[in-house]
């Protein structure tokens, strides 16, 4: 008989690659048939409780850490024990002494004083200091870490303006600087183009598909999601619109997030109109609208890379527009033959892919229930728990305190693909497998194996469809991983609008 | 010159280390890196045993490296640097040098610690090389007893305190008074890789001679 226990250590904080090499490690233990190290959020109890763990006794707050393990009764307690030993030391991560990296701000200095930008990933809570320490030192910041307060936020943009220095983030996971790219960034070639955005898969998404149409990006400056907002009021944007336009190297501008605040998407508006570059700007689902030359006004993703494409190729950007649009309406001949009755289930790892796939179902067969809504009323009560159309981004805080990004890892997202298959109305499964630089070696390989599962119990009930966002120079190769989910049955697509359009004409 | 007498007292991997009848350590190393003081470069061990004694005819061997402490100081560049190395003794097992300095004088971490040389006597190691370095004379009141500490121990600190070094500290003391990375990089990791926590002790011990 399988038993279960859950053990609280009061007060440990441990990254979440350490959780999970530990978790891992106790997976392997014999007569272990799960754990899980994970701190103790309200989300992630509730992912307990749901995984069939007891937790209504536990006491425990979010600065704890919960090591729980299930399986033969006599082991557990060793489980438990292993754990508490491996968090000393943990396996992958041995304290052996390696090559000398400096430890502090100073002492990277003194080895790189020639360095003009500091890259910051701890956590949230100390990240803000150090990112004004870096600011005082005349270094741009790029700030990977989320949790930083929007006070400090805007008061490391405002003292970075005063001093010509940019802020990128917080919660810049993605920046690409003379064509290197920094944090969860695609292998694409390097060219005339100069984005600014959110930094998340929005970015990578334009990213890959303008290298899709053989053309290269020479930077991408990150803004983090909430610059656009009316309290930030848009500061990184504009500085970085700014620079890109002073950057002779720079032909075409590119700008991609979710709509910002008006005053401030007016702010950021006027100052590509007096740039005198052309400039796509692709505000996804926002209300501006037309064609204003210089300035190309879009509303999705792979629209925005089409435009930017083609005056970046010197041609005709409302032709380039016209003919994707032409060629999302023949995708209705493709899901002719495969179309299956019930509703679309979306497990994103990219929060602007969700959103954009949100965007696009809502347009096609109507709302679209989300813990990342278009709009309040459509927010999921319990983010576990579908109903209707849904789609859930696992990239939100709370799928990713104490836990890893989905784009690191897709278990998490692969068991709900599995227990979503088990749902009667549930008649196409749409999911994104996002590659590159920080991301997880085989996310398809990790997806692939829950539909080959699911196919098992559900026949061909169910059609699965998917988007591999990356490039065949990205670590994980995108035809590589493209035939391993097509190998599992899987129908893949070119691009996340284009997914988002097939499953809904596939239900539709 | 007669030939040295000498006990082999230690065999490792790469190292045998052997007594002599004055109770100075010897050493015949296979790599450039560990040699010290008192050190013979060979291309393989010889086929010594523990407890056996042997001749070295020293005068037949040849001189590899200077293991005296350069007298050029520590660039002030590299300062934010070593205070970066205080901090190993913040963490296990080092920590427990650590605390031990907080409340005691320096002399007391002799002996102290984890490792084949005790991260104690290494500490003091690095701080007698770095007053050296500095130009400065060693107080006499850090040399700890002989029974304190292991023999080996003891006598790197004999070294030391005579302005003695192994030849990784020797690059590193001259990379620090120069101003290339690469060199200092490599010095550094050359340091880190000194046995379990060797290394991290003796530059923590070169901080806090820097800054004494």
């Amino acid at each position: 008989m399988l038993l279960q226990r859950i053990h609280v250590e009061k007060g440990a904080y441990y990254d979440s690659v350490t959780l999970m090499l530990v978790a891992r490690e106790l997976q392997s233990m014999e007569g272990i048939e799960e754990a899980s190290l994970n701190m103790a959020t309200e989300a992630n109890l509730k992912i307990l409780a749901a995984a069939g763990f007891g937790v209504s006794d536990i006491q425990a707050g979010q600065s704890d850490l919960l090591i729980a393990v299930r399986g033969d009764g006599s082991v557990l307690e060793a489980a438990i024990e292993r754990a508490r030993e491996l968090l000393k030391n943990p396996p992958g991560r041995k304290s052996t002494p390696g090559e000398y990296r400096p430890k502090s701000l100073d002492g990277a200095l003194s080895m790189l004083p020639e360095a003009n930008m500091a890259l910051i990933s701890i956590a949230g809570r100390y990240a803000g200091d150090e990112a004004d320490k870096c600011l005082d030192a005349g270094l741009h910041v790029m700030l990977y870490s989320d949790n930083v307060p929007i006070e400090k936020e805007i008061s490391l943009k405002n003292k970075a303006k005063e001093k010509g220095l940019l802020v990128m983030g917080p919660d810049c996971g993605t920046a690409v600087i003379r064509g290197v790219g920094l944090g969860f960034a695609n292998a694409c070639p390097t060219g005339p183009v100069g984005l600014v955005a959110a930094a998340g898969t929005g970015l990578q998404e334009v990213h890959v598909q303008l290298a899709r149409r053989g053309v290269g990006v020479l930077h991408a400056i990150g803004t983090g999601g909430r610059d656009v907002k009316e309290e930030v009021g848009g500061i990184t944007f504009s500085m970085g619109s700014e620079a890109l336009l002073c950057d002779e190297e720079i032909r075409v501008v590119v700008l991609i997030g979710k709509p910002p605040a008006p005053s401030v998407e007016e702010r950021i508006l006027r100052i590509l109109e007096g740039g005198k570059k052309p400039a796509a700007v692709g505000f996804i689902g926002g209300k501006a609208s037309g064609d204003k030359p210089p300035l190309y006004l879009c509303r999705e993703l792979e629209e925005t890379a089409a435009v930017a494409a083609a005056l970046a190729n010197g041609k005709d950007p409302s032709s380039a527009r016209e003919e994707l649009f032409k060629s999302y309406e023949r995708l209705k001949e493709k899901a002719a033959p495969m179309k299956r009755k019930g509703f679309i289930r979306g497990l994103y790892s990219g929060g602007t892919l969700c959103y954009e796939a949100q965007l696009i179902a809502t347009g096609l067969i109507g709302s679209v229930y989300s813990n990342a809504p278009l709009a309040s009323e459509m927010k999921l009560a319990d983010s576990l728990k579908s109903r209707g159309h849904t789609m859930v981004d696992y990239g939100e805080d709370e799928f990713t305190q104490g836990r890893l990004h989905p784009m690191m890892d897709s278990t998490f997202r692969a068991e709900r693909l599995l227990s979503e298959s088990q749902d009667p109305d549930v008649g196409v499964i749409l999911f994104d497998c996002v590659l590159g630089y920080g991301c997880h070696p085989n996310p398809a390989g990790q997806m692939a194996e829950a539909v080959e599962k699911a196919r098992k119990k559900a026949g061909g009930r169910i059609a699965y469809v998917a988007y591999v966002c990356g490039v065949d120079a990205d670590p994980q190769g995108a035809t590589e991983q493209r035939k391993i989910l097509e190998e599992a049955g899987v129908t893949v697509c070119d691009s996340n609008a284009e997914a988002a359009r097939l499953a809904c004409y596939i239900v539709g | 010159m007669a030939p040295l007498r000498l006990v082999v007292v230690e065999r490792h991997k790469s190292v045998i280390n052997l007594r002599s009848r004055a109770g100075r350590r010897y050493s015949v190393v296979t790599k450039g890196e560990d040699m010290g003081p008192r050190s013979i470069l060979s291309k393989r061990l010889p086929d010594w045993n523990v407890g056996e004694e042997v001749m070295v005819f020293a005068e037949a061997l040849p001189v590899c490296y200077d293991p005296e402490i350069p007298k050029t100081p520590p660039s002030k560049r590299w300062r934010p640097l070593w205070f970066e190395w205080l901090d190993f003794l913040a963490e296990p097992p080092l920590d427990v040098v650590g605390k031990e300095l907080a409340k005691g004088d320096l002399s007391s971490v002799a002996g102290l610690g984890p490792g084949l040389t005790p991260a104690g006597d290494d500490l003091l190691a690095g701080y007698m090389a770095a007053t050296k370095l500095r130009g400065e004379t060693v107080p006499a009141q850090i040399f700890p007893k002989m029974d304190t500490t292991t023999w080996l121990s003891f006598d790197i600190l004999r070294d030391a305190f005579a302005g003695l070094v192994w030849r990784r500290i020797k690059d590193l003391c001259d990379a620090l008074a120069g101003e290339g990375v690469s060199l200092l990089e490599e010095s550094l990791t050359s340091c880190l890789a000194m046995g379990h926590t060797s290394g991290r002790a003796y530059l923590a011990g070169m901080a806090l001679g820097f800054e004494a």
